[in-house]
Order: structure tokens, then sequence, then C-alpha cells
């Protein structure tokens, strides 16, 4: 069956018509600045940045000078890499749980008919999302001031002492992942709303006819019909907590005392804030970063194909 | 004509990213764009305090340099990255500031800066010791000369006068000691004002400096680390230990403003130069910064010296001969009017203007005094000429030094880390992350004396040993 399937579609090849091309060189060209710009920013940097772990450069010099795998050897034994490690994932173990969560519970009372001002509601968590990261950085550090900031003059108006929310090396990490999560709820939101919105209304309709309840409507129904897309949203969320570079360093700067130090901010440390910049090792930090985001892709890559298999099976 | 396949796109894409790479590329020593060949003198700096100077200045010399000079500010942050990109890019300005962080040796052989020739009178008015081997000339060969006097101090007490006389305080006689500056803090605390803060966050490189220059002041014979007569590394040493433990103790009593663990300098000078903080611990250039920021601030300002952990200790610093304020870039298309802007800076009214800026002090600082800068700036100056010696550095000795300058790596967690981390409670025993510091210091300088004597460079631990070193004065004065 599957040869006969084959055959066919070299016919349906070999059939189309001879000024097909005009119409794909089309496509083709207004993709190629997308491609070029793709590999000049992307690609290149990528394989560039496997060279660079391979050499000792300072980014000044012309002077590249080969030192095989003793970046790496550095990065390896330097405990704030380590540190640097365990940083980013705890935030990532407090950042996804909460968004992936409270996102769905948000979703689902923002998906229903009944509630009003539902356009307004939904913008109104979707506007951080469309606020640039740095700004929401900078602002957040006068709102969360110890001594001068908003929250804290309340906080000393009704008798409690000042909270230091980024300097105190205990708050400064759960701190500064609230904020994140805060900042991107709204897209998390916007996923579980479009998955919300793929089962059939019919199917709510028929089980209160039944007799179901608003609890047995979302552990019978809800739950096992989002089964699919939470594997899907949980991946993807994971993977983007990895890229907090620009919230992180505008709030903390990795302070204090390295207690917010995110892998990416340990490679711009060695890269641009060192007083002669060790771009080796802050490379080899990123090849080793970038494998343990690769690990997270083929995950997400598995997380898509069984998202889509468990929809299979439920069709 | 066949249709483009995925794969032909695919290699149109590789060659035009290839051209496109080409045209970026360091190849084009001819292009067109270059600052020098439109007739532009392309000026690039990062003192915020001159921004305003530096503009005009630019508009005058224009004429007398028959090319349009342009000014641009970087932010000190942003500046080592523009020259970085603007290196690779073959798009360097003609006249940068020096904060590319390499020893001149590493600027001459990587092709980052020109010869400078600097007219006999304009020479004339640098003292002799502004030109040196290593630092500011190499094989004979001028490169720059500093712009700022090594007198000077990261590390003077700044008040707010109208804080300090609310609490009963006298802002012209600030404490000099621990005990009574710490009661000073007190008091200001009791009047509801907060006492004082420091740039302790970011990457802790301002408190780092301010910790070296007090430890100095407590009794530390060397600097950052690096004891002179033995030319070994002691951050383990009482003096640092004394001056951290002050530090602490100010923090545990709540003297130091709530989050100061996590403030950069602009952060900390813009709470004091809007009248948040009752004091503020920054360099002699803190006058002309919260002026930049804050104005009104300007009549308020009142200064003391380094503090001292017992009343009566000497407050002496050392540093190190000042390097080049400006480079020529050694892509200049025009090096000769570069030249000349750099040695512009030597006149009188630019010398003046920047006087009146009260950022980092002048060559000559006997111009300080008659000038219209504001008493608590002449004061700390006052303090700088009488209080901080030349010190005795092992490049001078040895230029050679600089390849293994070239070669060290920095050393995480450095002081300014330490101090936050104990502060915050992160580090529990001092004394022995201090020691780490040490052996950590220790370590890199072998590894990259090691490497340059691999490369052929005659240098040695030795060269690090003044054992003829004497304190309270300029080291080689008594030659």
């Amino acid at each position: 069956m599957q040869l006969s399937r084959r055959r066919t579609d070299v016919r349906a090849v070999e059939q189309r018509p001879r000024h097909g091309w005009k119409k794909t060189t089309w496509i083709w060209i207004f993709l190629l600045p997308t491609v070029v710009l793709y590999g000049l920013y992307t690609i290149y940097p990528i394989i560039a940045s496997y060279w660079y772990s391979l050499v000792e450069w300072n980014g000044f010099d012309s002077d590249q000078k080969f030192v095989g795998l003793s970046n790496y050897k550095e990065v390896f034994a330097d405990p704030l890499f380590w540190n640097s490690f365990k940083v980013t994932l705890l935030f990532m173990l407090l950042v996804v749980p909460a968004r992936v969560l409270l996102t769905l519970l948000l979703a689902m009372v923002l998906n229903s008919p009944k509630l009003p001002l539902i356009g307004v509601l939904r913008s109104a968590f979707f506007i951080p999302v469309v606020t640039t990261t740095a700004i929401i950085g900078v602002v957040m550090r006068f709102v969360l001031d110890p001594s001068t900031g908003p929250i804290n003059s309340v906080l000393m108006k009704f008798g409690f002492s000042g909270v230091d929310f980024l300097g105190g090396q205990h708050l400064a990490l759960p701190t500064a992942a609230v904020l994140y999560i805060w900042k991107f709820f709204g897209v998390t939101m916007i996923y579980w709303l479009a998955a919300l919105q793929t089962i059939p209304y019919e199917l709510y309709e028929a089980a209160r006819i039944d007799g179901a309840g608003t609890w047995q409507l979302f552990r019978y129904i809800t739950l096992p019909m989002l089964k699919p897309f939470l594997i899907i949203i949980t991946v993807l969320t994971v993977e983007e907590t990895f890229h907090n570079f620009d919230l992180m360093y505008t709030l903390t700067a990795g302070g204090p005392y390295f207690h917010t130090e995110i892998v990416e901010i340990y490679i711009y440390r060695w890269a641009f804030a060192a007083p002669i910049p060790q771009l080796g090792h802050a490379s080899a930090a990123a090849v080793i970063f970038g494998l343990l985001v690769a690990i997270v892709g083929a995950i997400q890559l598995w997380g898509v194909y069984a998202g889509r298999r468990l929809r299979g099976e439920q069709r | 004509m066949p249709g483009m396949t995925r794969r032909s796109l695919l290699g149109a894409s590789v060659l035009a990213a290839v051209g496109a790479a080409t045209g970026c590329s360091s190849s084009s020593s001819t292009s067109n764009t270059s600052s020098g060949a439109t007739g532009t003198l392309d000026w690039w700096d990062h003192f915020s305090s001159f921004k305003h100077l530096n503009d005009d200045w630019a508009k005058k010399q224009s004429g007398p340099l028959k090319t349009n000079v342009a000014h641009t500010y970087y932010d000190a942050s942003k500046a080592t990255q523009a020259l970085q990109l603007a290196h690779q890019a073959n798009k360097m300005p003609d006249v940068y500031s020096n904060v590319v962080g390499l020893p001149l040796p590493a600027l001459v052989s990587g092709k980052w800066v020109h010869e400078v020739t600097i007219p006999a009178d304009i020479k004339a008015k640098l003292p002799k010791d502004a030109f040196n081997e290593g630092i500011t000339q190499l094989d004979g060969k001028l490169y720059g000369f500093p712009m700022f006097s090594l007198r000077q101090s990261s590390t003077l007490v700044w008040a707010n006068k109208d804080h300090w006389s609310k609490a009963g305080l006298d802002p012209n006689n600030i404490p000099k000691d621990y005990g009574a500056f710490k009661d000073a803090l007190g008091k200001l605390k009791s009047a509801g004002i907060q006492p004082l803060t420091l740039a302790i966050g970011a990457d802790g490189g301002r408190i780092r400096d301010q910790v070296d220059d007090m430890a100095q002041a407590a009794g530390f014979p060397g600097y950052q680390g690096l004891q002179f007569t033995t030319g070994e590394y002691a951050y383990h040493h009482d003096a640092y230990v004394t001056v951290i433990e002050f530090l602490k103790s100010l923090n545990d009593d709540k003297l130091i403003m709530p989050g100061s663990n996590n403030f950069g300098v602009v952060d900390a000078r813009t709470r004091y130069a809007s009248g948040a903080v009752g004091t503020f611990i920054d360099g002699v250039w803190c006058a002309g910064g919260s002026k930049a920021l804050a104005p009104p601030i300007v009549d308020k300002l009142a200064s003391g010296q380094i503090l001292v952990p017992t009343a009566g200790t000497n407050p002496w610093c050392y540093r190190g001969r000042p390097s080049s304020g400006y480079f020529v870039s050694a892509d200049s298309k025009n090096p000769d009017a570069a030249g000349q802007l750099i040695a512009s800076f030597m006149t009188e009214d630019y010398q003046k203007g920047m006087i009146e800026a009260m950022d980092q002090p002048p060559l000559n600082l006997d111009l300080v005094a008659s000038s219209n800068a504001v008493d608590a700036y002449k004061k700390g100056i006052e303090f700088c000429k009488s209080n901080v010696f030349l010190m005795p550095q092992a490049i001078v000795r040895n230029p050679a030094q600089a390849r293994v300058d070239a070669l060290r790596k920095p050393v995480t967690p450095h002081v300014g880390n330490i101090v936050q981390g104990y502060l915050a409670g992160s580090i529990k025993d001092l004394k022995a992350e201090l020691k780490k510091l040490s052996d950590a210091t220790s370590a890199d300088r072998e590894q990259a004396l090691s490497k340059a004597k691999a490369a052929g460079a005659k240098v040695s631990e030795a060269d690090y040993v003044f054992t003829d070193w004497k304190p309270g004065q300029d080291y080689g004065a008594a030659k």
C-alpha cells in the first residue's frame, strides 16, 4: 500500500506544471534574507563559539592561541561555574511548576464564556509580556527598593521593617522568580487558552446533562484532553527559563555574592566584565550550557512527539 | 531551468553570508567610511563629568585642527565593549580614552595604538615621571601621557551638610577614625536620616578598590593584596580583616542603607546626590559626579578623609604611576591631528574646565586651590596631595612584566565579592576566604609568569620584591 502511495507521489511531481519553478523560486527568494541573517547571527556564532572555546583569546589581541581542552578543564574546575549551574536549575524548578499550573488555572477562568470583560482581562495579563524585560528589571529595582520603594513604604507604614528583596541571600532568587513568572505569565496563559479551545464544548454539555459537576468536568474531561499539551507547554517553559539574562542582570547582576548568578551571567562576566576578557573560558562555559539546552531541546522534540501520539490515541 | 530546491537555497545563503562576512571583515583597510578619510576626527571617552566640557572642546578644536572633531561619550561599563567591537570591525575612533585594560605592549602588538608626538611646550608642562617605559612609552616611542594625578582616592567620606547639621554633627569636621565615625552615623540614624551608603553591589569592583585603600590606611604595606617588601599576596593580612569587620559592624547595626549590597556606583551616588542618605563613601570625583546627577547637592557637599581604625593613625595610601589618559588609534588616518587633540588637553583652558568639572584631579594639583571648584572638592584634593604616595611597581622595574600582566586572569571571588558575601551572611569564615584569595591570586601570577617565561620574557618573582620601600613617602624619592 505504501509502495502505491509513493508511485502516486512521483507521478504528482512529474505532472507538476513546468512554470512551477517560478513560484517556488519566489518563495525561496523571500526566505533568503531570513536564512542569511539566521546563518550570520545564529549559526555562525554557534560555530565560532566552538572554535573560541579551544583557544586562549582576550578579544583585543589578534592572537588566538590554541589550547585544546584546557578552557573546558578550567570551567569544570571552577566552583562558581557549578554554582551558576545550580542557580539556573534552581530557578527553573522555582519557575516552571508555578508558571505552568497557575496559568492553567487562570486560563480556565478566562476561557469561561460567562466571564465579563474577558478581552480586557486577557490583555491585562498579556501586557507584561510585551514590555521590554530590561525595563521591567530596572523599574522593579525601584519598586522593591528596601528604603524608598513603594512596597517597603507600605510595609513600614504598618510597623514592619523593610525587606531587602534583591539584596538578601535567601530572598533574591525567589524574588527574581516571582517577577519572571509575572512577566511571562501571559505567554503560558495563551498556550493554555489555545489548548482549552481545542476541547469540544459539546463534551461539557453532554457531561452536564449526565449530572457532572465542576470538579468532575475538570477531572474527567479537561485534564485528560490537556495531557498532550501539558507535556509540550512544560518543556517549552523549561527551555524558556534558561534564557533569563536580561531580567536577572538588570535586577541583581548575579548578586548578592553569586546567589543569582545564572549561567548566562557567568558567561557574560568572563567574556565582557573581566578586566582582561577571557573569551575562550566564556565560550567553553557557553558550549557546555548549550549542550544542556540541547538536551532539553531533545526532550522538547520527544514531548511534541509524545503529545501528538497522545492526541492520536484520544481520537 | 529547474525550480530552486532547499539545497540550492542553502548554497545561495552560504554564498550571501560569505559575501556579507567578507564585507564586514578586517581586510578592507581602504574603506572610505573610515573616520579619517571623511575628514572627521572621532574622539570617544568614558568621562561622565567631562561630557559637556568635551562636547564643547570638540567644537573649539575643529577650527585649529582643520577637521571636524566629533566627540562621543560612552558609559564606562559600555566603553570597553564598544572599542572591542570597533577594533574588530576596523572602525576605531582616532582618539579614545584608556579603558581597554591591556598593558601597553599588548596594545602595541595588537595594533591598538599609534605613536604620538607632543609639542615641546606641552611636554614641558608634564612632570618628568609622567613618561615611563612600559606604561606610557615602549622602546623609546611615546604612546600617550597621563591626564590625572596619581594623588587621588576612591575612598573619601562625603557628607550632606544639611543632614549632618540636623543630627547635631559638624559637617566640616567629619570623624576620621572608625569609632567616632560609627558614633556619628548612629546620631544620623537617631535623627531619622539614613546614615550611610556604599556601592557594594554590581560586580563589587568599587567596594574592592575602597577596601584596598582602607586596608592601606589601616596599615597594609602593599597594594591590592600584594605586599611591597615581600612580593607576596596577603589578602588575609590583619588590615583587610579589620576593614571588612568594621563594614560588617556598620551593616549589623543597620547603619548602612538597606539595598546598598545591591547598589552599583551610580545607584549609590544617586541616593547621596538626591539627599536620601546622609553620608557616602566615594572617590574624589564624587563632587562632579553628584553635581551631574542633581545640581542642588553642590551647596550641601562636605568631605572628609579616608577612615582609619584608630585616631592618630596616618591615613597613608599608595598608588602606581598613572598610565596614558588617551590613545591615538593605530588605524587613525590623521594621527598628527589626533596627537594635537590629545596635546590640547594640557592647555590652560582645558585644565581649568577639568578642575571645574570636579572629576579626577589634574596632574598639577596646585591649580585646584585657585579654581572655582567647591571647597569640599578642594579639601579632598588637599588630603590626597599630602597622603597619597607613589608605590613601587614591578612593571617600572622591569617593563617585560607587561607580558605577565597581559596573561593574568580574573580571580573570583575578589575582595569586593567577599565583602558582599560577608555582609549578606553567605561567608562565615572571613579570614579563611581571604587566605583562599591570596592563594588563588598567587597561583594566577605563577601561571602568568610561567607562560611569559616560556614565551621568552625575562621576568621573575623577584621583580615584585621591594625591600627598600618605606611607608609615608614616594617610592624612589629618597634615592
